[in-house]
């Protein structure tokens, strides 16, 4: 019988994804090759952020795994079963109770803490490949802090669109110096990214990069003075617990089009429709 | 020996032929075409769809006599398939009356219908199965995964059509037939029915690698799953004496509709559009992909800037058949030597006149650099 | 009139030829400088070499910037960098491949803007849309991608989205080749009028000296990578001294 080390990977490998890890913490934003290894789950599917969890999990963390924002969507529980079947440790739905939140396209809506860490699960850490797809160039521009080219694409947006067409995937400023994808959450929270007490980690397992943002670094998305930033969410209200300023799910009731809004975050909103519940 | 049985071996050629018939046999241990059937249906959908046939049963035949190989087996479908007359056209099948077996959709969380994951590999962790077949999780005892029939579904990106928010689909020419590229040659401009056409039948590892390349910048099409289905569809034919439709079976088909991004200016309203994809058989991979070639093909025609290889009609079209493909690069180990020899005469022909001018100089006190 | 940049004794060789064979010249504050020669004689390895694209075997190039003298050889890329962007500009003979034709001409003009650290979208435009007036192409045609612009247009734009930071220098290589007569002579004459009214220094590559007369204040003839003649441009195309030159001059119309 084949078996597995806690975590799945040898400690060697983990060793050395720490190592880059800790590369990554040093230069805020800026991205980190690693010897990026086959996971049993296919890229694309997280395979960055399971070797940056698998590398900095211990026994007694509690993991939370969310997907859209939610623990029960198929990706996130079966990334969640396999780091409880190769490491044993809790896992939870709670934000709070987490030690570890790896997550793929969203940011929590409750505030994350010093004692804490979110895993990233990042598709494309580069945050110029549509605007420079050979990324020798692309890792040129970083070195020498050319950015023009993005600012051209926010312009060119401004200027068919009337606003910056993109919704999510914003890049990001950090540190003041360092572009940064900050992975497909939606630009709403990219404020959250901001001075964040805890530690945020990215991993792209396909592209072979790790990246870092240190608790309370400066985290700003790009923008012109004169149309500043804005990070949008569906004008609705949570069919379920109410909320007016989560981010929403938008779902299809029938073929008529009949639509409702319930937040993307689950633990976020079964713990206020719970609170409705208790308090008379 | 050997190199002499290029020439006229018809010896060699048959004892060639023996060798591999011997070594697929395996000494009576080999796969028997039931167990081929039952056991590659995946190789044998690749098969019919780049072998451009719906032939279960001829598809794992040819997959025996390739060993396996499937662009091998594909060649032996589509050339079985020449040999065969075209008695009748069937009507366009419609996907809309599937019956679903998996259904998914990436741009709604919930939607009618549901979700239905269906027979796939998505979530599963890639781990070796131990000896009874079981994978060391927990594998559940199946289930019909919502305890109903597979049954119809209505499309899931219709919901954006309605508030126009999603590109019509272009309306057919009904009048004229499409033209058929197995009897007719592919022609450029391609019109987009003879396109998809060609990338339905297309290398599954051409389509993949260039879907790719528009992921990683190289003629991004901002894609999302609008929906992807696979299931039974009937065949049905109006033969035109009888006046009526009859429908003659079905066919398992898996097709793809992406919805891209932001399309349009300050004149034409941003709007998605669509990639559409279609594969014979149950293949996630090739619908997908073949969906997200055809989209990057219309890059031209949105008036998107174009240069990435994904976005270049001619160069997709005629390099996505991997009968054709394989044919001519191996092709380079059929003997060349009469056009070698040519090429041999002219090297040394130039060295020599070459060398005669290098003496010269030399003589004349090399005042060239 | 204050030097701005000196080159001393640049060699370059390609394989066994000499590209650039102890080449030294000076070029000074809102001074044009002609470089010219024949296709092969060195004179585009010149230009991309000062302009810090590629480097010479050997020699030194010096720019006297705003502070101080700095040697463009000791510079790291970073700065060298900051210095094309800022001070420096290039101007290609091929607009098509230098400009971004899937971006709109006001974001073509304004890419160096931004580059340079604008961050308000309303200057930006409104500076992009004094430049398109600038240059003759108007405006209105701000939002338009040059995709469709005629060769002259996108030489125009080219310059409108070089000339736009104001730098000191701007480096030309064969900035009308290419385009019809009839518009090589619009472009020259904007060329002329706005190094002028900006008092930017210009070294202009050219092979036909018909450039070289109407826009530079001197010129250097070029053959085999090496400085052949140099002088006040009157006088280097009205009475050329060494054999190279008075066939170059001989062979062209009188203008």
């Amino acid at each position: 019988m084949i078996s597995y080390n806690f975590a799945y990977l040898d400690e060697q490998t983990k060793r050395s994804i720490r190592r880059a890890l800790l590369k990554a913490v040093a230069v805020p934003g800026w991205q980190i090759p690693f010897g990026s290894r086959e996971m049993p789950l296919p890229y694309g599917w997280g395979t960055g952020g399971i070797q940056v969890t698998a590398s900095v999990i211990g026994e007694t963390d509690r993991l939370k795994v969310i997907d859209q924002g939610a623990d029960d969507t198929t990706n996130a529980v079966a990334i969640a079963s396999f780091f409880k079947r190769m490491t044993g440790v809790e896992i939870t739905t709670h934000t709070a109770d987490a030690t570890i939140i790896q997550t793929r396209h969203r940011i929590p809506e409750h505030p994350l803490t010093e004692n804490q860490i979110i895993v990233y699960q990042v598709p494309q850490p580069e945050p110029l490949w549509r605007l420079i797809p050979e990324r020798p160039v692309a890792m040129r521009a970083h070195a020498l802090g050319d950015y023009g080219t993005m600012y051209v694409k926010l312009y060119e947006d401004i200027t068919r669109f009337g606003r910056v067409a993109s919704a999510y995937e914003h890049p990001v400023m950090v540190g003041g110096c360092v572009l940064m994808s900050p992975s497909p959450i939606p630009a709403f929270d990219n404020p959250k990214m901001d001075r964040m007490p805890a530690l945020q980690l990215f991993g792209a397992g396909r592209e072979r990069r790790l990246y870092a943002v240190p608790p309370y670094t400066s985290v700003r998305s790009l923008d012109f003075a004169d149309h500043p930033f804005h990070p949008g969410r569906a004008d609705g209200t949570c069919s379920l617990c109410g909320s007016t300023t989560s981010y929403l799910d938008e779902i299809i009731m029938d073929d008529h089009g009949t639509r409702r809004f319930v937040c993307s975050d689950t633990d976020y909103c079964s713990e206020r429709q719970d609170a409705k519940d208790t308090t008379p | 020996m050997a190199f002499v049985a290029t020439k006229g071996g018809e010896g060699a050629i048959a004892a060639a032929h023996a060798w591999r018939a011997d070594r697929r046999h395996g000494n009576g241990q080999g796969c028997t075409l039931k167990q081929a059937t039952t056991s590659f249906g995946r190789a044998i959908d690749r098969v019919m769809a780049e072998g451009a046939l719906y032939d279960p049963d001829l598809a794992a035949r040819a997959l025996l006599q390739a060993e396996g190989d499937l662009v091998e087996a594909a060649f032996l479908l589509r050339s079985f398939r020449a040999t065969r007359p075209r008695l009748i056209d069937s009507l366009p099948i419609e996907t809309g009356n599937m019956r679903v077996q998996r259904r998914v959709s990436a741009i709604f969380k919930d939607l009618p219908g549901g979700q239905r994951l269906g027979p796939t590999t998505d979530y599963s962790h890639r781990l070796f199965e131990t000896e009874d077949g079981h994978s060391p999780s927990e594998e559940p005892e199946l289930t019909n995964a919502s305890g109903e029939a597979p049954s119809r579904i209505p499309g899931a990106i219709g919901i954006l059509g309605e508030e126009a928010l999603l590109e019509s689909v272009p309306a057919p020419h009904d009048a004229d037939l499409p033209p058929d590229l197995s009897t007719t040659p592919l022609r450029f401009p391609a019109e987009r029915r003879v396109r998809l056409q060609a990338l339905a039948r297309g290398d599954e590892g051409f389509l993949l690698s260039l879907a790719y390349s528009t992921q990683r910048g190289y003629g991004n099409t901002h894609p999302f799953v609008g929906e992807l289905r696979m299931g039974e569809v009937p065949v049905t034919i109006a033969p035109p004496e009888l006046g009526f439709e009859i429908d003659i079976g079905s066919i398992v088909v898996t097709e793809c509709q992406m919805v891209n991004q932001f399309n349009g200016s300050k004149v034409a309203p941003p709007q998605f559009t669509r990639g559409y994809g279609l594969s014979i058989g149950h293949s996630d991979r090739r619908a997908m992909s073949m969906a997200l070639v055809e989209r990057s093909l219309r890059a031209e025609e949105l008036g998107e800037s174009t240069g990435s290889p994904a976005q270049d009609p001619e160069f997709v079209l005629s390099h996505c058949d991997s009968i054709q493909a394989t044919g001519f690069v191996e092709h380079l180990k059929l003997p060349h030597y009469v056009d070698f020899q040519s090429e041999l005469e002219i090297v040394r022909a130039i060295r020599a006149e070459a060398g005669m001018a290098r003496q010269e100089n030399q003589e004349a006190g090399d005042d060239l650099v | 009139m204050s030097l701005l940049l000196q080159a001393q004794g640049l060699n370059k060789r390609f394989q066994s030829v000499d590209a650039l064979d102890d080449v030294s010249l000076t070029v000074s504050r809102r001074e044009i400088l002609a470089v010219v020669g024949e296709s092969g004689s060195g004179k585009s390895t010149l230009l991309a070499t000062l302009a810090g694209l590629q480097s010479a075997d050997s020699g030194r190039i010096t720019y006297y910037g705003a502070d101080r003298p700095q040697d463009i050889g000791d510079m790291d890329e970073m700065q060298l960098r900051r210095l094309q962007r800022t001070q420096w500009g290039f101007i290609h003979q091929n607009a098509r491949a230098a400009l971004r034709l899937d971006v709109s001409a006001g974001g073509n003009i304004g890419e160096r803007l931004m580059m340079n650290g604008a961050r308000d979208y309303g200057e930006i435009r409104e500076t992009a849309a004094r430049w398109l007036d600038e240059v003759e192409i108007g405006r209105e045609r701000i939002d338009e991608m040059p995709l469709n612009f005629s060769g002259g247009m996108l030489q125009r734009l080219q310059i409108a989205a070089t000339l736009v930071t104001s730098p000191e220098l701007v480096f030309m290589d064969e900035p009308t080749t290419g385009l019809d007569v009839s518009v090589q002579a619009r472009v020259l004459d904007l060329i002329r009028n706005l190094v002028h009214k900006l008092d930017v220094a210009t070294i202009i590559v050219t092979h036909d000296l018909g450039v070289a007369r109407l826009l530079a204040d001197r010129t250097v003839v070029m053959q085999g990578g090496a400085i052949v003649e140099h002088g006040l441009t009157d006088q280097v195309l009205d009475d050329p001294q060494h054999p190279y030159t008075q066939l170059l001059v001989s062979s062209v119309l009188p203008s």
